[in-house]
């Protein structure tokens, strides 16, 4: 079991972005795009594939994400590189990526290199292959935990719904978004100082990753999501200790 | 499920296509030395696409010009536009694709910037017993990010919206 991660200074977002080849109206540089609907699609001509990134100088990288993605079983050697130069013959970090249906989610020491590159093997040369996101970056992972009942899971329908007078149902149908509400009781000043440092960076306005316990359910307990109402941290000063009680709620963001 | 069994259904999916036309003045005109000129498009990172190009009002064949998404420019034939096109008043017909849910339709990517399904009203004249003309409507576009404040500098009179509905 892990500690809940928070995942959102994503330094991809700001780097350039190539790749080994994209489908008309589909570029690289979607993927640095917070719409998970706006992807990067393969061409159809080679089953090697691969996304790069030049962060423009090093940086320290301790975590990796692909969204809305529809890679499949059947697709082969996911790697994730790091490197110092833009060469990839032999690149300093080479990790392999386990393959998830829905999201991909690898977190690791911290290396820092100014280039990335992601790449897979497609089933096929002919098929083609969609990323709606890919994400790198440092997280925070809670030094005091949410406890037993300390966060809450949920599944919202926001479709319209008009009912005639006798009761049947039209609707216009919306797509379910999940949500989730944590806290974590009795953490510590450091703790406080980064979730702060996390809803400054992100606001109301920008998706971010929380992974709940990556150990246990890497993509079911992860919400890609935007904070949902203002960060109220409540203070639990205890023997002279300064503790906090702080918590997030987030909705999912398409 | 076809269509005609979809409709049947009390639930579904609305989608609304809007496509938004402007135009944009064309400057900055480079000679390329064999017979055609080169001019940026300013806006080009706004996500259009560049779909005629008008000299002095005159629509040019598509043969007579190219759009370079990717260099975000267009390219005219000097024979086409009559001459030096900087002694010319030449309007790129630039078009907006934008939808209240993520769509591709025929090639083309609709942003979804529509916040909702669009109000329409339709005027039928009761004598005549056809469509006459459109009564008011509400469209309702996303500027969150400033798009139209970058925007302010394209051409607006004439500008076109065409909307069509999608499932």
């Amino acid at each position: 079991m892990s500690k809940l991660r928070l995942f959102w200074d994503f330094k991809s977002d700001a780097a350039t972005v190539t790749a080994s080849g994209a489908a008309a109206n589909y570029p690289a540089a979607n993927v640095a795009h917070p719409h998970l609907a706006r992807p990067w699609k393969t061409e159809a001509s080679s089953a090697d594939e691969w996304i790069k990134f030049d962060l423009g100088a090093a940086a320290s990288i301790a975590a990796f994400a692909v969204l809305s993605h529809d890679l499949t079983a059947g697709d082969s050697a996911l790697y994730l590189e790091g490197n110092a130069s833009d060469a990839w013959g032999a690149p300093s970090l080479s990790r392999s990526v386990t393959y998830r249906a829905g999201a991909l989610v690898e977190f690791f020491s911290p290396a820092t290199y100014r280039w990335w590159r992601f790449r897979f093997t497609k089933a096929t040369a002919g098929a083609v292959r969609s990323l709606g996101r890919v994400v790198l970056g440092p997280y925070y992972e809670l030094a005091r935990n949410v406890g037993r009942s300390g966060f809450r899971l949920g599944l919202d329908d926001p479709s319209a719904v008009l009912r005639s007078d006798g009761g049947q149902v039209w609707a216009d149908e919306l797509p379910l978004a999940r949500t989730l509400a944590w806290v974590a009781r009795g953490a510590p000043q450091a703790q406080l100082d980064a979730v702060e440092a996390c809803y400054r960076g992100v606001g109301q306005t920008r998706p971010f990753l929380t992974s709940i316990d990556h150990d246990t359910k890497p993509v079911d307990w992860l919400v890609y999501g935007t904070a949902e109402e203002r960060l109220v941290s409540e203070y639990r000063g205890y023997n002279g200790a300064h503790l906090w009680d702080v918590g997030l709620r987030v909705r999912e963001a398409f | 499920m076809t269509l005609a069994d979809a409709l049947t259904l009390p639930h579904g999916s609305r989608v609304v296509l809007a496509r938004v036309s402007a135009g944009e003045r064309l400057a900055a005109w480079v000679d390329n030395l064999d017979g055609t000129w080169t001019a940026p498009l300013t806006h080009a990172a706004e996500g259009y696409r560049v779909e005629g190009l008008e000299v002095d009002g005159v629509a040019l064949d598509l043969e007579a010009w190219s759009w370079d998404a990717g260099a975000g420019t267009v390219t005219a034939d000097e024979d086409a536009i009559g001459g030096d096109p900087r002694e010319a008043c030449v309007v790129a017909e630039v078009a907006f694709y934008w939808s209240n849910r993520p769509r591709e339709v025929d090639g083309i990517v609709y942003d979804p910037r529509l916040e909702a399904v669009p109000s329409l009203s339709l005027r039928v004249e009761e004598r005549f017993g056809e469509l006459g003309q459109v009564g008011t409507g509400r469209i309702l576009v996303a500027n969150g990010d400033a798009l139209f404040d970058r925007l302010a500098g394209l051409v607006w009179r004439e500008a076109g919206l065409i909307l069509e509905k999608d499932v």
